[in-house]
């Protein structure tokens, strides 16, 4: 199980579950450009404790991020890339919020990018 | 109506004006999923002319009016900016208008960024893919104007493809 800390700002949070079987990670507040930095950083120690623990699969709970902006974007998709490339591949499950119709929008061409990787689902109903 | 705001290219600056983008959709509608995109789409463009500005002052303004074809959300920014930047964002931003289908054009770029430092556009190209927004663009001397804009039903009835 890979052990990381959590980093928090006054907007935007990272928070690993590590009490979990499936390594879990929750991201919260806004990811805009003071952002890009802290989680590149962390989906880079990310993914060398997963590749180094032989862990199958990971989940991101993206249901309480309000706004990404395209460095987050491309953040993500470095790692995908990553995951896709070095080592053998883990799948990332990206739990989405339904209410927020943005996120599918911005991670389907994440998912594009890598769709053996990259698992997404929706978390409660649409907005009306 | 309009808001037209005149600020500082300073980074820091860019998630407030934003927000007061949304916040001005708002008073238009309760599609909180138009007013996302929107948001999106002025979080990028007050990005990039807070980036790549080489003077002290940048302006995003955004407006909603009647036109013809109906009625009609617009983005407007102006910079200045290095010639250079300037030729590579001219011939960015005549990629996206020609598109025929910008989801793929997206793609294409967002693979290409991962293998480049520094500006890929990709802000940009998000905000035709993602946002559904349409660009016009001018450039007159070293001042560069952005202008987004779409129809609200179109922005209102565009759905997730997935």
């Amino acid at each position: 199980m890979p052990t990381l800390r959590e980093v928090r700002t006054t907007t935007f949070a990272i928070v690993p579950c590590t009490d979990m079987t499936t390594p879990s990670v929750r991201l919260s507040g806004n990811g805009d450009t003071a952002a890009v930095d802290i989680l590149d950083g962390f989906l880079k120690d990310l993914h060398v404790q997963l590749l180094g623990t032989n862990c199958p699969q990971v989940h991101v709970d993206l249901v309480e991020l309000y706004f990404m902006n395209s460095a987050c974007v491309r953040t993500f998709a470095s790692w995908i890339h990553k995951v896709r490339t070095e080592g053998t591949p883990y799948r990332v499950h990206l739990k989405t919020n339904a209410r927020q119709a943005w996120q599918r929008r911005s991670l389907e061409p994440i998912k594009r990018l890598a769709p053996n990787v990259v698992v997404l689902s929706a978390d409660g109903p649409s907005a009306p | 109506m309009f808001i037209r705001l005149t600020f500082s290219p300073r980074p820091e600056l860019v998630p407030g004006v934003s927000r007061l983008v949304a916040d001005f959709c708002r008073l238009e509608a309760g599609d909180q999923d138009w007013i996302a995109r929107v948001h999106i789409a002025a979080h990028e463009l007050a990005e990039n002319i807070a980036k790549y500005s080489t003077t002290s002052e940048v302006s995003l303004e955004v407006a909603v009016a009647d036109e013809a074809s109906g009625r009609t959300l617009m983005i407007r920014t102006r910079n200045r900016a290095s010639a250079e930047h300037l030729a590579d964002v001219a011939r960015r931003l005549r990629e996206l208008m020609l598109t025929r289908d910008p989801d793929t054009l997206y793609d294409e770029w967002l693979a290409r960024s991962l293998a480049a430092e520094g500006g890929s556009g990709l802000g940009l190209a998000r905000i035709r893919a993602e946002s559904g927004l349409h660009f016009e663009y001018t450039i007159e001397g070293d001042e560069l104007t952005i202008v987004v804009k779409a129809l609200l039903h179109e922005l209102a009835g565009r759905q997730p493809t997935v």
